[in-house]
């Protein structure tokens, strides 16, 4: 229990938290209406997309270098806390949202995979970009029907019965979750090279 | 001594990086388009290019803005924040550059953009004009003002949270107005946005003093956000509010004497081309120029078959929806919705282009369009019933024209051509309905 509270107050989790739920609570309230279910769809991709880039940030810890050499088993704990990410913001927005949870599992699924594929590729610092960028663009640009390319780029504002946007979200959602889980976060550029590297004077 | 930094900041910073992105971004709206065979949402001319780059700008403007303040935070995610406080120069000359870096990766990220659509475009239109550029330049200034207001909000909120928090409040500003206003359009305050709401045509242009009002505006914000990076006290940013006040202060009046969707007619696109080749003149609209030459040849066989008609017409001119009447008896108009851009008029031979040029015996659609009567005028005109490009599925309107087109028949041959002539007297004024004229003019 002791690691657990440590391990969240490693994440900013006590600040983080907050943070996100507060800002989804205000994008749905500013924009959710029952009765425009296209319209709520975009604000519950908005107010998913705060979400993941807010809790996002706490998929590194300050020194992960220092981090690695402890002797826990770091897929497990990466992998639960993904799948924590994503449990908490599909209540988030599904408790808030007049979107049909479906449509709020499958995009967060596949915006926290995103996430977790940010994070791996640029560093935590950096998750925020392509969820944010991609449910961003895709609340922005009305949803494409026509050729499954299309459907591809836009497959968080998708209908909910769209197979081609659920297979994206769960190919995104798998990936991320393995690549975060083995890999983790990729390290900042300090700790790459400052402590390895020796002076060449 | 800042020109050398500056140079390191390019090389250095995310600038490039955020430039590489926006361009990246940019690109693949205008592609994906073309691969979904909508291309021509903004390739048949430069205003349109023009026009719907401004309309990405609903996801490139967030974007900037969250790189501007991931940017601005740079050296406290170093932790050389306090270290690089410690130096003598002032703030200015260690943020200012890599502000410029910023704004300079900005503008190249919008310029590659435009440059890749440029390729197509070139390739549509023969009508070159300058006319365009406001509307570019004022787009890339927008973008270059959400950079640096990305920058200044990044160093007045220095959180981890404050990028993403920014791109949502980004994406929010520009889409609630839409989603939240019963209406499709905002009115004058949606001007002060950077993005479009819709597309244009190709005779359609931003006025220039909307332009104008514009750049003024995002010049103003982007100073407000380069005070507020340059300052060397935070509270002292205060001051940054200022010049962008001073931008809607000289925006909105601007603005006022502007029509209210900011949108004016191009002159130069609709401008005539015509031939001088001696034979019966058929001229286009300068936007349409390319189309010119096949429309020559079935423009003048129509003006053969026309000569049925008393007082037959000797010019066939190609006419936008806003043109207004009354339209010379000695001339055809053929209405600029039967060019395709890309595809240019249409095609077959030309025999379905006679049948457009002869619909409503040489008159353009009037509102209500009687689409049933055109064809019919345009039918006995060209000697065949359907005439080619006419049929229509069966059903209730095929059999309602083809009873009309038989109590034409009816008639002898000089009422035939006195009720198709009145045709074209109604659709020369645009006044009174053509099916009446058809059925003789008397009920």
């Amino acid at each position: 229990m002791r690691l657990v509270v440590l391990y969240l107050r490693s994440r900013r989790a006590p600040m983080a938290l907050p943070v996100a739920a507060v800002g989804v609570a205000a994008v749905i309230l500013l924009g959710d209406d029952p009765w425009n279910l296209p319209r709520s769809l975009t604000f519950a991709l908005l107010a998913l997309a705060l979400g993941a880039g807010v809790l996002g940030n706490g998929l590194g810890g300050a020194q992960d270098v220092l981090e690695r050499t402890a002797a826990i088993p770091w897929v497990r704990w990466r992998t639960a806390h993904v799948l924590a990410v994503a449990t908490v913001l599909f209540m988030a927005v599904a408790a808030t949202s007049s979107v049909p949870s479906g449509v709020v599992l499958r995009d967060a699924a596949g915006l926290v995979g995103l996430t977790a594929l940010a994070s791996v590729t640029f560093g935590s610092q950096l998750a925020w970009t392509l969820p944010v960028a991609w449910a961003g663009t895709a609340a922005a640009v009305p949803a494409l029907g026509g050729p499954g390319i299309l459907r591809v780029l836009t497959w968080p504002a998708q209908p909910p019965d769209s197979t081609v946007a659920a297979v994206t979200a769960t190919v995104l959602a798998g990936v991320g979750l393995a690549a975060y889980a083995t890999r983790g976060s990729r390290l900042s550029t300090w700790d790459r090279t400052g402590q390895s590297r020796t002076p060449k004077w | 001594m800042i020109s050398r930094i500056l140079g390191i900041e390019l090389r250095r910073s995310s600038a490039a990086v955020t430039g590489a992105a926006i361009a990246a971004v940019g690109v693949a709206g205008l592609w994906t388009l073309v691969l979904s065979s909508q291309g021509e949402l903004w390739d048949a001319q430069w205003t349109m290019l023009a026009a719907f780059q401004r309309i990405m700008l609903v996801a490139l403007w967030p974007l900037a803005l969250g790189a501007g303040a991931w940017q601005s935070r740079r050296d406290r995610r170093c932790g050389t924040e306090e270290l690089l406080g410690t130096t003598p120069l002032p703030t200015w000359r260690r943020t200012l550059p890599a502000a410029l870096a910023l704004a300079v990766c900005l503008l190249l990220g919008y310029a590659v953009t435009l440059a890749s659509g440029a390729v197509r475009v070139l390739g549509a239109t023969g009508y070159l004009h300058a006319g365009w550029l406001p509307m570019a330049g004022v787009g890339a200034l927008s973008l270059v003002a959400a950079g640096c207001l990305g920058m200044g909000t990044g160093r007045l909120v220095p959180s981890a949270y404050t990028p993403p928090l920014l791109v949502v409040a980004g994406f929010l500003v520009l889409i609630v107005p839409v989603q939240l206003s019963k209406s499709s359009t905002s009115g004058r305050a949606g001007l002060l946005f950077p993005n479009l709401t819709t597309t244009i045509d190709e005779f359609t242009t931003i006025a220039d003093s909307v332009s104008l009002a514009q750049s003024l505006w995002f010049a103003g914000l982007a100073v407000s956000g380069l005070l507020a990076v340059m300052v060397a006290r935070r509270r002292s940013a205060v001051v940054a509010v200022a010049p962008a006040l001073l931008g809607v202060a000289v925006a909105v009046p601007l603005l006022g004497v502007a029509p209210a969707s900011g949108l004016q007619r191009d002159k130069g696109a609709v401008a005539e081309v015509c031939t001088h080749d001696g034979g019966p003149v058929v001229c286009v609209t300068k936007a349409h120029e390319k189309g010119l030459g096949t429309l020559v040849g079935p423009a003048r066989r129509a003006l053969t078959l026309l000569a049925k008609l008393p007082g037959a017409p000797t010019s066939v001119h190609e006419v936008t929806d806003a043109r207004t009447g009354p339209q010379p008896s000695h001339e055809a108009w053929l209405s600029s919705a039967n060019y395709r851009p890309g595809h240019g008029w249409a095609a077959d031979g030309g025999n379905e282009l006679v049948i457009s040029v002869l619909a409503g015996a040489g008159t353009r659609p009037c509102e209500p369009v009687d689409y049933a009567t055109r064809a019919i005028a345009a039918a006995w005109l060209y000697g065949r019933y359907p005439a080619p490009g006419q049929s229509l599925p069966p059903g209730e309107a095929a059999d309602q024209r083809d009873s009309a087109w038989r109590a034409l028949q009816a008639q002898p041959a000089e009422e035939q051509a006195r009720r198709i002539a009145s045709i074209r007297t109604a659709g020369l004024s645009c006044h009174g309905a053509l099916a009446r004229e058809l059925d003789g003019g008397a009920s």
